[in-house]
Parts: C-alpha cells; sequence; structure tokens
C-alpha cells in the first residue's frame, strides 16, 4: 500500500477543486508542502476542526470548490455543523478523512477507527476507502457523488500519504 | 449602550451591497429592519459558526464585502475561528460582535465570562478612543467600535470596509 500526496492532489485538480480546508494531522501532516506547491488549490488552515464544515459552506456559497481535509477525530468534533450546514443544508462537500487507526487485518482497537464508519452511515454519508494510488481515482467518483446527491460524501484515507 | 436592533439599523442604513450573514437573535432583528433581502445569509442551524461561515464567503469572493453579525455567545463557542481569520487577513470581511453577555434567544441566561473580561473583544472604558483588550490585540484584530459607540461610529465601520487599505476586521458591542 502507498499512497503519494502529489497523486491525491493531482486527483483534486482534476476535480476542479479550489480550497482544501484542513487541519494537518499524522496521515496527512506530510501534504502540507505539496497543497502550498500546487497553484490550483488554496489552503485554509483552521485552529479547530469544528470550522472546517462551515467555512467549506460559506465556500461553496460563494462559489468556490472546497473539500475538507482532516482526521477522523475532527469529523467528530465538526459533529454539528456537518448536521446543520452540510447534511440539512445539502450541500456538496467532499469530506477527505484520515482513518486513525485503520488496519487491514485485525480488529480495529483505536475508537478514533471503529466508530467512523458506524457514524457516517448513520449520519448517511456514502463513504469510499482509499489505500493505495491505484484507488486515488475513488476521489473523483466520491466529488461527483456528493454533487448528484446533494450532499456531503467522505473519502477515508487509511494509510500515511507518501 | 444602545439596544442591539438600533445597531441593526444603523448598519442596514449603511450598508450598501453587503453580503450579510447573521446568527441568532441578528437574524430576526435584521429581518426586522432589512425584511426580504437576497443578500442575507441566515445561519439557523449551527449556533456559533457565523464568523466562519462568513470567512468562506470571503475568501470565495475577494470582490464582495461581507458583514458577519456575530454574538458574544456564539463567537465564545467558536473562539478559535479569530484565529483562522486573522491567519486568513480576508480584507473584505468586517465583523461585528453583539455583547449583550447572556443567551437572549434562551432567554438571557449569562454566558461564562472571566472575570478581567479577557473574553472580550474591547476595553470596559465608557469613553475615549476603543481599546483592544490582549484578545483582540493577540488576534490581530483592529477593534473599530465599542459599547458606548453611537449609530454613526457603526455606520462608519460599514462604510470603511470600502476604503483601500483599511483593516476590514472590527468588532463592537451592543
Amino acid at each position: 500500500m502507498s499512497l503519494s500526496a502529489r497523486r491525491v492532489l493531482a486527483e483534486f485538480v482534476a476535480c476542479g477543486i479550489t480550497h482544501i480546508v484542513w487541519l494537518p494531522d499524522s496521515e496527512a501532516g506530510q501534504m502540507y508542502r505539496d497543497i502550498v506547491d500546487t497553484p490550483q488549490l488554496t489552503l485554509v488552515p483552521v485552529a479547530r476542526e469544528g470550522e472546517s464544515i462551515a467555512i467549506a459552506a460559506g465556500l461553496l456559497v460563494g462559489g468556490a470548490k472546497p473539500i475538507v481535509q482532516i482526521q477522523s477525530t475532527g469529523f467528530y468534533e465538526s459533529g454539528d455543523s456537518t448536521r446543520g450546514l452540510a447534511i440539512d443544508l445539502g450541500l456538496p462537500i467532499l469530506l477527505m478523512l484520515d482513518y486513525r487507526g485503520w488496519k487491514e487485518d485485525g480488529p480495529l482497537t483505536d475508537s478514533a477507527a471503529y466508530f467512523l464508519e458506524p457514524t457516517l452511515d448513520t449520519w448517511g454519508i456514502p463513504h469510499y476507502l482509499i489505500v493505495d494510488d491505484c484507488e486515488v481515482d475513488r476521489i473523483s467518483v466520491a466529488y461527483r457523488e456528493a454533487q448528484e446527491r446533494g450532499g456531503p460524501v467522505a473519502v477515508l484515507i487509511g494509510v500515511e500519504y507518501e | 449602550m444602545f439596544p442591539s436592533i438600533e445597531a441593526i439599523r444603523a448598519i442596514a442604513a449603511a450598508r450598501t451591497d453587503q453580503v450579510v450573514v447573521t446568527t441568532m437573535t441578528s437574524i430576526f432583528e435584521w429581518d426586522a429592519v432589512v425584511g426580504d433581502d437576497r443578500r442575507h445569509l441566515p445561519l439557523i442551524g449551527c449556533m456559533s459558526k457565523a464568523s466562519s461561515v462568513a470567512l468562506g464567503v470571503a475568501l470565495a469572493r475577494p470582490d464582495v464585502e461581507v458583514l458577519c453579525l456575530d454574538g458574544d455567545g456564539s463567537l465564545l463557542m467558536n473562539l478559535g475561528s479569530l484565529a483562522t481569520i486573522a491567519q486568513a487577513a480576508p480584507k473584505n470581511l468586517v465583523h461585528f460582535v453583539f455583547e449583550n453577555r447572556v443567551y437572549n434567544i434562551t432567554g438571557g441566561q449569562r454566558r461564562c465570562r472571566a472575570p478581567a473580561r479577557s473574553t472580550s473583544l474591547v476595553s470596559p472604558a465608557p469613553s475615549g478612543s476603543p481599546e483592544p483588550t490582549p484578545l483582540a490585540r493577540w488576534m490581530n484584530f483592529r477593534v473599530c467600535c465599542r459599547r458606548s459607540s453611537p449609530p454613526a461610529v457603526l455606520s462608519s465601520s460599514v462604510c470603511a470596509s470600502k476604503r483601500p487599505g483599511h483593516s476590514r476586521r472590527s468588532s463592537m458591542a451592543g
């Protein structure tokens, strides 16, 4: 399994993404320099993940095409704005969620991991798992699905970016 | 000090084509003063996030001025957004904070506050020039108005957003 930050960012660009609203974590921390070096993408750092959905909502209202890049723990922190904005207003926000504690084999032991997919399912948020470069086209699939369904769709990143 | 509805009237009178983001009490007061308004974005379903939504709109549309009419209770729930806004430094966002020190929409219960008013953006001094608190200075906010500001000063804050080179971030207490 190998996931390149540059490959993921290229997929964002192909989707027409304009802004990445983010808070770094151990999985995505290496992506920072590559984001800054991608002129098509504007980085919007947040102080806490709970702001990220709301900022993305404002960007959408203004006509931009944002994604949110945070850890699964930050998604839990963002619960009220995911509910009150992304879901209730039907905002097509792509959530790039770093899947802390994900394992290919064996049971998930980190609550940040084993609550994630059941939570997304409960909230009716479709989700896709990515752990390798050959799966990166799922980002475009998820992005299109968000536009078509009029609501958030999540891409779960199971490994650290390279 | 004057009622927040007077502040709303002053802001509405000075406002031209700015997008207005409201939350909680300011939603209803803006509706009462302005009525139907296609450039009004009321944030009903998610208390505390008006400043974040306003930032998003301001970043997406740097050609559009954005006025955020926030409450002190709401802002206190999303205080980190001040640092996020300071980092992004949008030149087209004016952030008004109505500081009534209570949760008005649930019946006027007092909000949390430190004895030294360290959670306020402005000093309690009743006269003289605006005095940012350490919090406002830390967040690099320029305070344009304060609790005793007459409506004319609020109007000038709205107009100030049109002046090149002016710091477009401000606060007030109503």
